[in-house]
């Protein structure tokens, strides 16, 4: 199938424009009526010929022969009558020559006869403007040799008799209509000069290579039409069963649930749910663009094997054009896919705002970043090599990654993608955007190890780099209920939290009471407290505490103590919270949204209750 | 939908309505310029059709007595058949040959002469096989196209299967037909979709399928924009790495 594939594209390259061209004039010639183009629609209703006239004494042929050099090759001898003079017309292989019948002398038709020829065959309501006498073949005449006259009218159609001078015989009828028909022919048959013969080295090879494409073609038709093709064709779903489909992001996060039917190919389900993967092929299963991640043990098309390494085949990775749609079958889709484009930035401002976290701003070109407030983006970390003096760390982190003695903190050959949320909210300010990145020191005592190869890169930046990033991403915000929303959170998981509950408190509208507990070590872990003790003095229906697992002596911390998650757990036991008319949103390190979410679900509250973001930390 | 797969999907439906007639055309368009026109036309499978008037044609019966016994003749023409003048008299409904030496009526002309002259005209290695002198215009073969009858049908057993047929009022050879020309002209029916004339070219069952064909070819030079796109790296299943 897939030599029949290329074979019909390499094919249609070199014949591809040839057959729109026999197409289109096929369809033009089909179209110009053949009456008119033949100029018969202006030809007078055949009159019977007249007989010959024997008013005169004629002579013999023998007279007309004797007058005919011996080796003359004379096929035929015609008596006949022309506009009452009775001629004797003879026939020669490739051309004729008129006698006088009474007289035997060589007759001539001049142009008052060609012009009363002409008159009499015509019917249309042009008149004579030109009688010219002209040599055969020309383009007009080319099935003709010898003297012709031409008579041209002046009618709509630009009409041309051709009378023969040999023998006064009307050899064409040409018009515009026909004019233009003949071009069209001269396409079809690619006779560009003679426009004659359809037996030319052109016209051969091209309907040759072209019946082979359409041999391939008619093989690809019976490849790819599927029965199930045909029930699309029905109106409703006749024939077909629901099937759920799962839709996640690269690690896992979920994005979308499809309510799908049996029978359709993946890559169309997934487009019906806005979900369009790139494609150049258009689901010929040759261009390999379109990926998903399903199940590993997902039946393999040749599609598949040809395209996508066995590696990756055994990982499940397959081509959602080729796939096709189960009940309650799980997806992956690339960021790509999920509406997600490709944004150029450059860095504003960089500023850390704890001794672990920079805030870093951006402002994104041309149109902006259309996001939500819990957005992330993937950032573009490039291949890079990075000392340790090539980032702008403060003491406390330049502390934590001095044991790493290894010339390189961060190297990395290959492109790579890290995933950070956005801190601040679409309303304000779409081109400007804000991350939180916390520096991820080298792991453990290893002199060897490396620091995190996203975070390094993101503290190397400085005002005025240009970075590339891929969003927005994530369905992580706020619901449009009613219910009372908490919010915990914990280290870089302040960004998309502080965004959903800015954007709820300055712009939502609605009237919704917010709680947010954040954790955090020490109190100098703590950052954009000024602007949330603001909005809490500002919304009476928003409170917010910082709760510190490790506070220092010297923070002189005299309010809540522990890890979040059991913070707040007492909390909402000791105020007797009415979980039910709660909503929970968390984001933060792995360990803690891990604990926190088994702290709710130990405390009763339902998992559709509860939104987390384990991806822009 | 993105437009690769808009394309793709074009291209498969309007094949669905026309990819067969598509295939039709494609072959009958092949056949017909790579075999030879003038083969077609059977000009290799006959000879001695425009054979020259003798020259020494001095003691002829006098073409003024010919028109005298035919007053309505439009067209007295002398002619060979046989090596031997002929005169046709082409009267405004039918024809007539005369020996033009003798002024003898020849026509209508019985099997032994059309026998004879078909041989004459005859090229290849074959015999008769049959000579029928078809009258009758409810039985007429769809090969003779408007020619009308009665026609002399003589069938050799040759490869072609040629076939000749000679005018019964003029000894003319008419036309010729053989296996290939009759290959060609069927193709021609589904070339240009006039299944009961195979001469109307106006006919809007072929307009209807060659606008249909202009847009099966556009959209397939639509996708083969798509399809020429370098390909992109495969994605890798490290994007999935997290899941």
């Amino acid at each position: 199938m897939i030599l029949f594939r290329q074979l019909h594209k390499w094919i249609g390259l070199v014949v591809g424009i040839q057959v729109v061209i026999w197409m289109a004039s096929g369809f033009m010639m089909g179209l110009l009526e053949h009456d008119r183009v033949q100029g018969h629609h202006n030809r007078s209703a055949a009159h019977a010929p007249s007989p010959v006239a024997q008013d005169r004494e004629l002579v013999e042929p023998s007279v007309v022969l004797s007058q005919l050099p011996d080796d003359a090759a004379i096929l035929r001898l015609e008596l006949l009558n022309l506009l009452g003079t009775s001629l004797y017309k003879a026939q020669f292989a490739n051309e004729s020559q008129l006698f006088d019948a009474t007289t035997g002398r060589k007759f001539d038709v001049t142009a008052d006869i060609a012009r009363q020829i002409a008159k009499d065959d015509y019917s249309g309501r042009g008149q004579i403007v030109a009688v010219t006498s002209l040599q055969a073949p020309s383009m007009e005449v080319r099935r003709h040799t010898g003297d012709v006259w031409r008579i041209d009218y002046d009618d709509d159609d630009a009409t041309s008799l051709y009378v023969s001078r040999e023998n006064g015989r009307v050899l064409e009828r040409r018009n515009d209509t026909w004019r233009l028909f003949d071009v069209f022919w001269m396409l079809h048959i690619m006779d560009y000069q003679e426009r004659e013969s359809f037996n030319n080295w052109f016209a051969i090879v091209a309907s040759l290579l072209a019946a082979w494409f359409a041999i391939t073609g008619v093989v690809l038709f019976f490849g790819s039409f599927r029965k199930e093709d045909f029930l699309l064709l029905v109106p409703g779903h006749w024939g077909r069963k629901l099937a759920a489909i799962e839709v996640y992001a690269p690690h896992g996060e979920i994005v979308a649930r499809l309510d799908s039917h049996t029978g359709g190919r993946l890559y169309d389900e997934l487009a019906k749910g806005d979900i369009v993967l790139p494609s150049n092929c258009g689901g010929g299963g040759t261009c390999g663009l379109c990926v998903v991640h399903l199940a590993p043990n997902t039946l393999e098309t040749p599609a598949d094997i040809r395209l996508i390494s066995a590696q990756a085949r055994r990982e499940g990775i397959r081509l959602a054009c080729q796939a096709e749609v189960v009940d309650g079958m799980s997806v992956g889709v690339s960021d790509r896919a999920l509406s997600a484009e490709l944004h150029h930035a450059e860095v504003l401002a960089c500023r850390p705002v704890t001794p672990f976290i920079r805030e870093i701003t951006l402002l994104v070109k041309d149109s902006g970043l259309h996001y939500h407030a819990g957005s992330y983006t993937h950032v573009v970390i490039p291949p890079h090599e990075l000392a340790l003096s090539d980032l702008e760390l403060t003491d406390e982190a330049r502390a934590a990654a001095s044991h790493c003695t290894a010339p390189m903190i961060s190297q990395t050959d290959a492109e790579i993608r890290r995933a950070y949320s956005l801190a601040n909210v679409p309303e304000e300010n779409i081109a400007e955007i804000v991350l939180n990145v916390r520096f991820m020191p080298p792991p453990g005592d290893a002199a060897s190890a490396m620091a995190g190869a996203g975070s390094s890169y993101m503290w190397s930046l400085q005002p005025g780099d240009l970075l590339d990033l891929v969003g927005p991403l994530g369905d992580f915000q706020a619901t449009t209920s009613d219910l009372d929303m908490i919010f915990i959170g914990g280290g870089a998981g302040m960004a998309p939290l502080r965004s959903i509950i800015r954007s709820e408190l300055l712009y939502s509208g609605r009237e919704r009471r917010i709680d947010f507990w954040y954790g955090a070590r020490t109190k100098q872990d703590l950052f954009y407290v000024e602007d949330l003790d603001k909005l809490a003095t500002d919304f009476e229906r928003f409170r917010w505490q910082a709760v510190l697992s490790e506070p220092l002596a010297t923070d002189e911390w005299d309010e809540a103590t522990g890890l979040v998650h059991a913070v707040v757990h007492k909390a909402l036991l000791a105020y007797n919270r009415d979980l039910a008319s709660c909503e929970f949103y968390v984001c933060g390190p792995p360990p803690m949204l891990a604990a926190t979410r088994k702290m709710l679900a130990e405390s009763g509250v339902p998992e559709s209750r509860v939104f987390f973001d384990d991806f822009g930390i | 939908m993105n437009s690769p797969f808009f394309a793709r999907k074009l291209h498969k439906w309007i094949a669905l309505i026309i990819g067969v007639q598509a295939l039709f055309w494609m072959l009958s368009g092949a056949y017909m310029a790579t075999i030879d026109i003038d083969f077609i036309h059977g000009d290799s499978l006959v000879r001695n059709v425009n054979q020259p008037l003798e020259t020494d044609l001095a003691d002829l019966y006098a073409v003024s007595t010919v028109l005298k016994q035919n007053p309505d003749a439009v067209q007295v023409n002398l002619v060979s058949r046989l090596g031997e003048p002929y005169y046709v008299v082409i009267r405004p409904t039918s024809a007539a040959l005369l020996d033009a030496r003798s002024g003898q009526i020849i026509s209508p002309l019985q099997e032994d002469l059309v026998t004879a002259l078909a041989q004459h005209y005859y090229a290849g290695e074959g015999a008769i096989v049959t000579t029928e002198l078809l009258t009758d215009d409810a039985e007429k073969p769809s090969e003779i196209q408007t020619r009308p009858l009665p026609l002399w049908q003589v069938v050799y057993d040759d490869s072609f299967a040629t076939t000749l047929y000679i005018s019964p009022a003029t000894g003319a050879l008419v036309t010729r037909r053989h296996t290939y020309w009759r290959l060609y002209d069927f193709l021609w029916m589904f070339h240009i979709m006039d299944y009961e004339n195979r001469a109307d070219i106006n006919n809007n069952l072929l307009r209807a399928a060659a606008l249909f064909g202009f847009a099966f070819a556009m959209s397939g030079i639509w996708l083969l924009f798509y399809a020429l796109k370098r390909r992109k790296t495969v994605a890798s299943a490290t994007e999935f790495a997290g899941t």
